[in-house]
C-alpha cells in the first residue's frame, strides 16, 4: 500500500514537471541526486567531473521529461541518462583515465565524517578488483539499485551479458565482501 | 545444486547491502540546485519539439508498429487476391479485360451493347440509340472505338474520325460442310455439282477426280453465297445417298470485331505519323518516321487482308463433297474434332505442320486468332485413314486435350494402306488454346512487390528498432 502511494506521488511530482513545475523537479533532484553523484563518482573517480555529470544529466532530464511515460520508475531513467553522459564523455575523451584508486579513499567533499572515508576505502578496495565493464555493472545493480534489464538497457548490453559480467564478478568480491560483512 | 543457489542468491543480497551501506555515504554539494536552477529555462524550450519527435515514436512502437506493419501487408495481400479474383470473374462472364473501366462505359451506353477489349482498344457494337454519352458519335454508327489506355477510372473519349467505321451489324459466321455422296456416276455428278453451285451465284474452287470407271472417286470443293448455303446442301443431298455429312458454322464475330479495332487503331496511327512526317524539318526525323510508317502500312495491309479473308468466308460458305461410285466405296472415312490446350499456340502449329507434311496429310486451313490477349487456332487437316489414329494420339500429345470427338466406321482401310493416288480423306479439326494460367505475371509481380514491400518495412523497422528510435530515447 505505502508502495503504491510513493508510485502515485512520482507519478504525480513528474506530471508537474511535465506541466513546467520547478518546485517538483527540485524534489526530483533532491531525491536522486546523491545517488547519481555516487555513481558519478564511482565511474570517473573525480568529485569534479561527477558534479558536472549530474548537473548535465538533471538538465537533460528536465529538458526530455515531457517525453516520460509516468507510470514506470523515474531512477532507472535518471541513472540511464547519467550513464550514457558519462559514458559518452569518456568516450569522447578517452585520455582521461578513471583515477579510482588514488582518489577513491581520500574524501571527496573534504568535511565527510571519517566512517564514511572508511566506507569508501573498502568501496575502492572492491571496484579496484574489477574490470572497467564488470564495475559498471555492479554499480548500476547494486550501488544504484537497478534492476537486470535496467542496467542492460542504460549499458547497451544484452541481458544476457549483464547476467555473465554480473556474476563473474560476484566471483571476484566473494572474499572481500565476504570478510567485510564479518567486521 | 540448491545449496549451491541459495548461496548465490545469500551473497547477491550480501553484495547488495554492502553496496546500498555506501551509497549512503555519497553526498552530492548542497548547491547542485542552485547551479542547476538558472540553467532550466532556456533549455527546455530549445528541446521540446525533440520530445513532440520522440513521443510520436514512442506511441508507434510495440503493439501498435506490429499492428500497423500486418495492416499494410494484409491489405497488399487482400488487394491482389482481390484483383486475381475481379479479373477471373469478369473474364469468365463478359469475356473482357477488367484493366478498363467497364462500368463507366456501360452507364453511357444502355443495355444494347457489346464491349471487346484488344490490346488497349475497345470496341462497342450496337449500342442503343440515343444512348450515347457524346452527341460527335453519328446515332446510326454501330461501332465506336476510342482508346482505354487512360487505364481504368479515367475519362473516356469518342473519336469523331471512327463514326465512319466499318459497321458490323450482325453475326460473322462462316459455314462450312462436307458431304459425302454416293452416285451411280461420278462424272456425271460432278457436272451436276458444278452447275447448281454457279445456278446459286457460287463457283468451284477445286475440283480433282481419280479411280477407273466404276472405282471412280471425286473431290469438288464449291462456294455459295451464304444465304444459299442450305438450298445447296439440299440439293447435293437428292444427288446421290449421302454416306457422311458435316456441317460446321463458325462464329467469328469477336475475331471481327478485334480485327476491325487493330485496323482502326493502324489507320488513326497511319494519319497521325502522316501528320508527323509532314511537319518533319531534318532528314533524319523523316526517315526515323518513314520507317515506322512503313511497318504500320505493313500491318494495316496484313489486317485487311486477314478481315478481306474473312469476310470473304463469310460471305461465301464452303462446301466439300466427296463423290463415290458405291463399288469402291471404302466406307466412311474417319473424322475427329480435337481442342488441346498448348503453352505456345504458334510453336506447336509449326509442329503440327511438319507432323501432317510427315504422313503426306494437308492443312486445307489454319486461323489463328487473339481473344482477350489469348492465341487460339484452328486448323483443318486431312490426312490418310491409314494415318489417322496415330496423328489423333501425336497431336493429343501436343498439350492438354480439352475435348476429343472421333467418328469412324469399322469398315475403314486398315492401317498401312495408303493410297497414294487419292487425296487424303480423313479429316481432323484441330483447336489450339493457349492453356489458361491463373497466376498471371501481373498477379505475380504485386505478390512479389507486396512481400518486398513487407520485408522493406520490417527491416526499416528493426534497424529503426536498433537505432533506438523506436525506444525512448536516451538522453
Amino acid at each position: 500500500m505505502i508502495g503504491q502511494q510513493t508510485v502515485i506521488t512520482e507519478d504525480e511530482i513528474i506530471k508537474r514537471c511535465q506541466a513546467g513545475d520547478r518546485e517538483a523537479f527540485r524534489t526530483v533532484v533532491e531525491k536522486y541526486q546523491n545517488i547519481l553523484y555516487g555513481t558519478a563518482y564511482l565511474m570517473t573517480g573525480s568529485r569534479t567531473a561527477a558534479e558536472d555529470h549530474v548537473q548535465d544529466a538533471f538538465l537533460s532530464a528536465w529538458k526530455n521529461i515531457s517525453s516520460f511515460r509516468t507510470g514506470y520508475p523515474l531512477k532507472p531513467w535518471l541513472v540511464r541518462i547519467l550513464v550514457n553522459k558519462v559514458l559518452s564523455y569518456q568516450r569522447t575523451n578517452p585520455n582521461i583515465m578513471i583515477s579510482l584508486d588514488a582518489n577513491l579513499a581520500l574524501d571527496p567533499a573534504g568535511d565527510d565524517p571519517a566512517e564514511d572515508i572508511a566506507q569508501r576505502d573498502q568501496l575502492r578496495r572492491v571496484m579496484q578488483r574489477l574490470s572497467n565493464e564488470q564495475r559498471q555493472v555492479v554499480l548500476l545493480r547494486y550501488f544504484a539499485g537497478l534492476s537486470l534489464a535496467e542496467t542492460a538497457a542504460a549499458l547497451g548490453r544484452r541481458q544476457g551479458t549483464i547476467k555473465s559480467q554480473t556474476s563473474r564478478a560476484l566471483e571476484q568480491l566473494k572474499d572481500l565482501i565476504e570478510d567485510d560483512n564479518k567486521q | 545444486m540448491k545449496d549451491e543457489k541459495n548461496n548465490t542468491n545469500n551473497f547477491e543480497q550480501k553484495v547488495q547491502k554492502f553496496f546500498q551501506k555506501r551509497a549512503e555515504s555519497f553526498k552530492a554539494g548542497n548547491d547542485l540546485w542552485s547551479k542547476l536552477e538558472p540553467q532550466l529555462d532556456e533549455k527546455q524550450k530549445v528541446t521540446e519539439p525533440a520530445g513532440r519527435k520522440e513521443r510520436f515514436w514512442q506511441w508507434l512502437a510495440g503493439p501498435r508498429l506490429i499492428a500497423i506493419t500486418s495492416s499494410v501487408g494484409v491489405l497488399v495481400i487482400l488487394a491482389t487476391v482481390g484483383s486475381i479474383w475481379l479479373t477471373n470473374n469478369n473474364t469468365a462472364n463478359h469475356n473482357t479485360s477488367t484493366s478498363i473501366d467497364r462500368a463507366a462505359i456501360e452507364k453511357g451506353l444502355g443495355a444494347n451493347y457489346g464491349i471487346y477489349n484488344t490490346q488497349g482498344t475497345i470496341v462497342i457494337t450496337n449500342p442503343a440509340p440515343g444512348a450515347y454519352p457524346m452527341t460527335t458519335l453519328a446515332a446510326t454508327t454501330t461501332t465506336a472505338v476510342f482508346n482505354a489506355t487512360n487505364g481504368a477510372g479515367s475519362s473516356y473519349t469518342w473519336s469523331d474520325s471512327l463514326a465512319n467505321n466499318t459497321a458490323v451489324t450482325g453475326k460473322q459466321v462462316i459455314s462450312q460442310a462436307s458431304i459425302s455422296l454416293n452416285v451411280s456416276n461420278v462424272s456425271t455428278a460432278l457436272n451436276q455439282v458444278e452447275t447448281m453451285a454457279q445456278n446459286l451465284g457460287g463457283s468451284v474452287d477445286n475440283m480433282s477426280s481419280s479411280g477407273a470407271q466404276n472405282q471412280e472417286q471425286a473431290n469438288i470443293t464449291i462456294r455459295v453465297p451464304a444465304n444459299q448455303f442450305m438450298t445447296a446442301l439440299n440439293q447435293l443431298q437428292g444427288m446421290g445417298t449421302v454416306e457422311n455429312q458435316n456441317i460446321n458454322s463458325q462464329d467469328v464475330t469477336q475475331q471481327y470485331i478485334d480485327l476491325q479495332a487493330q485496323l482502326t487503331s493502324a489507320q488513326l496511327e497511319e494519319q497521325s505519323l502522316q501528320a508527323i512526317l509532314a511537319k518533319a524539318t531534318t532528314v533524319s526525323d523523316e526517315i526515323v518516321i518513314q520507317q515506322q510508317l512503313t511497318q504500320v502500312i505493313a500491318q494495316l495491309e496484313n489486317l485487311q487482308g486477314q478481315i478481306n479473308y474473312m469476310q470473304n468466308q463469310v460471305a461465301m460458305s464452303t462446301i466439300t463433297v466427296n463423290l463415290n461410285t458405291p463399288q469402291v466405296s471404302t466406307g466412311q472415312a474417319p473424322f475427329g474434332t480435337l481442342s488441346v490446350a498448348v503453352g505456345n499456340v504458334d510453336n506447336t502449329i509449326a509442329s503440327v505442320k511438319q507432323l501432317i507434311s510427315g504422313v503426306n496429310g494437308i492443312i486445307n486451313s489454319s486461323t489463328v486468332s487473339f481473344d482477350n490477349g489469348k492465341e487460339s487456332a484452328y486448323l483443318s487437316l486431312q490426312v490418310y485413314t491409314a494415318n489417322f489414329d496415330q496423328v489423333m494420339t501425336a497431336l493429343g500429345k501436343k498439350g492438354k486435350i480439352e475435348q476429343k470427338t472421333v467418328q469412324q466406321s469399322l469398315t475403314s482401310q486398315q492401317p498401312g494402306t495408303q493410297q497414294s493416288n487419292t487425296p487424303p480423306d480423313a479429316s481432323i479439326y484441330l483447336t489450339l488454346t493457349e492453356a489458361t494460367s491463373f497466376w498471371t505475371s501481373a498477379h505475380i509481380t504485386i505478390i512479389a512487390a507486396g512481400t518486398l514491400i513487407l520485408v522493406v518495412l520490417v527491416i526499416i523497422l528493426t534497424v529503426a528498432g536498433r537505432a533506438g528510435l523506436l525506444r525512448k530515447k536516451k538522453a
